[in-house]
């Protein structure tokens, strides 16, 4: 980008820094070297003002925003408080912040402001003035600002000392400009219109760190597209579920306990996760059950012994009365593939209930739900991760 | 982000996928029982938990 020409060069009055103009109604100039202002015939202030530290802004730097090719001619710092209504409080609630105003200078010398805090970077567009000033309105943020530095040149004379106030709402501001008594000295209103951070580096010509940018972004979605493809292939696998057998209606009652029943033949022909999902008819009252669905091979030795519960529990506490149950339960177990396992249940125990009424279904081809949630985990710790590292590098970056 | 990160980030983010599903097919995470040989021969069911498993099977 070729530079603006500037319509003169004044040499700073204490250090003979040549100081450029570019606006053409730049009223006064601050020496970017040394502090001094054009005009004054006295030292320099007692401190010397700075340009923030920005990686995109700097004194004199070019950019493009929508086709417009943009100079930076001017910056000013503000410091102060907001304050906000808060409506459970009652009250205005005070938050100290501040914020730079970047002054900017086209090729046909146009101005225009772009205002950056905390939150980001914002054209500063002139507006109408359309209504009065909304003293003690409660809907408004207000906001009590102190210059606290100013480099570069000006279309006014900001004084050292310069006090503004400013109410906004939905974007919109109005800025009064305060004299030395604390009086309305100048009014203006303002339009904060938003400026993307992709869009800021576009303008300064910052492609790689765009395209870094959207590669963390693509990265984060891939993180989250691997978290879908975990769930979407939990429930495709579900669906190859298949019922090996189902377990009759079986009564137990206190004279069958320690006794085997047997409930059937089932074959698997590869090793594999077999469910055993056993519902019972529980009996009225508190009272449990317990027992054994017993495996067996063909040659009758036991393959695995799995553990089913069913139980009731009420009481009452300091929430009231309470009621606690499990009437149904599916303990899993990877077995071996077996031509033909025999199923029987040996019930232990039956406490207060005088029967139960078991029934169920044996399944194999079951999916395991650990390692998809581990590997979900995982995924969200990576997404998280990138978008960190992404945010930290925005920041880097631009400022914000 | 480099292309080389974002390239090894697709790697992991297919391992993340396949090896998790194929992980869950194999019922890891469950109790399981193993169909092991003693010196005789003989087939013997063990469990990685206490109340799966069972004794020595003859025959086989």
């Amino acid at each position: 980008m070729k530079e603006f020409e500037p319509v003169s060069v004044v040499n700073c009055s204490n250090c003979g820094f040549p100081m450029r103009q570019y606006n053409p109604n730049s009223m006064m100039m601050v020496c970017e070297s040394c502090g001094t202002r054009t005009g004054d015939n006295e030292q320099p202030p007692t401190y010397k003002p700075e340009i923030p530290n920005n990686p995109l802004f700097k004194l004199h730097a070019f950019f493009d925003m929508d086709g417009t090719t943009w100079q930076v001619i001017g910056c000013q710092s503000y410091a102060g408080v907001v304050e906000e209504w808060d409506k459970e409080d009652d009250a205005w609630e005070r938050t100290p912040w501040h914020y730079h105003t970047w002054w900017v200078i086209n090729s046909a010398r146009e101005l225009a402001w772009i205002v950056q805090d905390k939150t980001g970077y914002n054209w500063s567009r002139k507006a109408k003035i359309t209504s009065g000033i909304p003293e003690g309105d409660i809907s408004y943020e207000v906001g009590r600002w102190s210059l606290m530095s100013a480099v570069g040149e000006f279309s006014y004379r900001p004084t050292e000392d310069e006090q503004v106030l400013t109410y906004e709402k939905d974007n919109k501001s109005l800025e009064i400009l305060l004299d030395e008594q604390g009086n309305n000295k100048e009014i203006e209103a303002f339009e904060a219109v938003k400026i993307e951070p992709t869009d800021l580096l576009a303008g300064f010509g910052k492609t790689e760190v765009i395209a870094s940018i959207k590669r963390a972004g693509l990265a984060i979605k891939l993180a989250f597209a691997t978290i879908i493809c975990l769930v979407l292939g939990f429930f495709g696998m579900s669906m190859m579920e298949q019922t090996l057998m189902t377990v009759p209606s079986t009564t137990i009652n206190s004279q069958l306990l320690k006794k085997p029943i047997d409930l059937g033949s089932f074959t698997l022909d590869k090793k594999g996760l077999v469910e055993f999902s056993m519902s019972g008819s529980i009996g009225s009252g508190n009272g449990s059950f317990d027992g054994d669905l017993v495996v067996k091979d063909s040659d009758q030795s036991t393959v695995a012994e799995v553990p089913v519960s069913l139980w009731r529990e009420s009481g009452r506490d300091s929430d009231g009365p309470w009621t606690e149950s499990q009437t149904h339960d599916a303990p899993r177990v990877v077995l071996p593939a077996g031509d033909r396992y025999q199923l029987s249940l040996l019930p232990d125990e039956l406490k207060n209930w005088s029967q139960v009424t078991l029934r169920g279904t044996i399944t194999k081809n079951v999916v395991s739900l650990l390692p998809i949630i581990l590997g979900g985990i995982t995924a969200l710790l990576l997404a998280f991760f990138i978008m960190r590292i992404r945010r930290k590098r925005i920041r880097k970056e631009t400022g914000i | 982000m480099s292309k080389l990160t974002l390239i090894m980030i697709i790697l992991f983010c297919a391992a993340l996928v396949l090896l998790p599903l194929w992980a869950s097919w194999q019922g890891m995470g469950e109790a399981t029982v193993t169909k092991e040989r003693d010196s005789s021969g003989r087939i013997l069911y063990v469990g990685s938990r206490g109340w799966a498993g069972g004794g020595p099977s003859t025959g086989k």
